[in-house]
């Protein structure tokens, strides 16, 4: 039997959550019950041969490898990086051309909690109404910091996926940042 | 599974190269996303930028309504979601706005507004406003990326100076985000206000020009205009200088379509059938 992260029925209903959190930025969206945690759904759902998938800190075993048809790319020329968002950045990602910024990676971060970290930040941009608050835990400042430069000329930039094990929370490279005390 | 056939139609590559291109399509609003553009059972040009969308977005669990200039009854509508409805077995279709998860529609928003938990898909011929100053796609990408579109701005001039005003009548080019300007399919200038600060993610496929873009909810959306000058929608007002009521409804705040009747008069009624049907229920309690 084929774990259900693989099979078309979930990964159409990942697909939904994943895009509702992409079209709200900083709402927390729960994905349909497997026995993965999200960061694996997630790229389950949207990477496949014609995708490309850096993995610099190693966490994907060679099942993943051979059930997603492809293998590793380096960082800086990937589609999708899949991270720990605890640990430091140590990569340059790309970032898209003016002509073609959806070259721009998408990252996929794993965290243990997507609310009640010390750091509130403040949401504001498209899919959000006014404002949102957001308090990730275990988030390395790094991140953020990199984010800025990294998104300081749109439309080229990153897109952030954060995930927990049954959760995820988007922050496209349109959405601003501010940090509040 | 039914006949040999994967669900909704497209196999599962082709799917999550949509959805892909749909996820980098709202973080870069109003920028217009290349994808292949699979080969569809019906000819391009009959709305399969719109149907290759709804066909990588649903799940057994939603209920489909299929637009056509307003109405669920037109030939594009019926066609579309037969096929739709015959490949992917489980779904529940509906005319009914109100109780739609997703909507596929041509030319028009519907008149009532969407809610959050909906999505709709806009079927689109010619994605890029540029195409009218700039032949070149090269060219056009890079001005799309600086958002330089003084010659856009310059044609819209050019009308007012023979014209005394803008004389685009549909595809109304609109600026999301501040940054892209879209071409947002042949919706009546009545419709594009809706997509300002809509509540429902609006998504345009273009089959025939391998292009996907989007209007998160929520999000800026200004037609182009100029301070002395602003952006007007259709008006109504009959010789009296009376607003036009629907034949059908009495409604005199909706989209009318103009009819030549039986008798050779004009006629003016509703163009969302759905939204008319409803109005006519109420009233007759």
């Amino acid at each position: 039997m084929i774990d259900l992260i693989w099979q078309a029925e979930f990964q159409q209903a990942a697909f939904r959550c994943v895009l509702e959190a992409f079209s709200r930025p900083g709402t927390i969206n729960t994905l349909p019950e497997c026995q993965h945690n999200a960061a694996l759904a997630v790229l389950a759902t949207l990477v496949d041969g014609e995708s490309s998938l850096a993995d610099p800190q190693q966490l994907l075993d060679n099942s993943h490898w051979l059930r997603l048809q492809i293998k590793p790319t380096a960082p800086e020329r990937a589609a999708f990086i899949f991270c720990q968002g605890t640990r430091p950045v140590d990569f340059e990602p790309n970032l898209g051309t003016l002509a073609s910024p959806e070259h721009g990676a998408t990252l996929v971060l794993t965290l243990d909690a997507l609310k009640g970290g010390d750091t509130a930040y403040q949401l504001t941009g498209p899919g959000i109404e006014t404002a949102v608050l957001f308090a990730p835990q275990g988030l390395d400042i790094s991140w953020f910091k990199q984010r800025a430069d990294w998104n300081s000329a749109f439309p080229l930039g990153v897109d952030m996926l954060l995930a927990t094990d049954e959760a995820v929370l988007a922050l496209p490279r349109s959405t601003q940042i501010k940090e509040i005390n | 599974m039914s006949n040999g056939i994967n669900f909704a139609f497209l196999d599962e590559y082709a799917k999550r190269e949509i959805r892909r291109s749909v996820i980098k399509a709202i973080c870069i609003p109003g920028y217009q996303v290349p994808y292949s553009s699979r080969e569809m059972p019906m000819g391009r040009g009959f709305g399969t930028g719109g149907l290759q969308l709804t066909l990588a977005l649903i799940g057994a669990d939603d209920t489909l309504k299929v637009i056509d200039q307003g109405s669920d009854d037109s030939v594009n509508a019926v066609n579309l979601r037969k096929f739709i409805e015959m490949t992917c077995p489980g779904i529940d279709t509906t005319t009914h706005l109100q109780e739609a998860t997703l909507i596929q529609s041509r030319h028009r928003i519907p008149e009532q507004a969407l809610r959050a938990d909906q999505i709709l898909v806009l079927q689109v011929p010619y994605p890029d406003a540029l195409v009218i100053v700039e032949p070149s796609e090269d060219k056009r990408k890079i001005m799309h990326g600086e958002a330089d579109y003084s010659r856009l701005l310059v044609k819209l001039y050019e009308d007012i100076v023979k014209f005394d005003e803008i004389t685009i009548s549909h595809r109304y080019p609109t600026r999301i985000n501040g940054h892209y300007i879209i071409d947002p399919s042949p919706i009546p200038r009545y419709d594009v206000p809706k997509l300002h600060n809509s509540e429902a993610l609006i998504l345009f496929g273009a089959g025939r020009e391998k292009k996907i873009y989007a209007v998160p909810p929520h999000c800026l959306a200004e037609p182009l205009a100029f301070d002395d000058v602003p952006f007007r929608i259709e008006d109504f007002t009959d010789s009296h200088g009376e607003r036009r009521a629907c034949k059908l409804c009495a409604s005199q705040t909706s989209f009318l379509d103009e009819f030549i009747d039986q008798q050779g008069e004009r006629v003016y009624q509703c163009s969302d059938s759905d939204f008319c049907e409803q109005q006519q229920e109420l009233a007759h309690g």
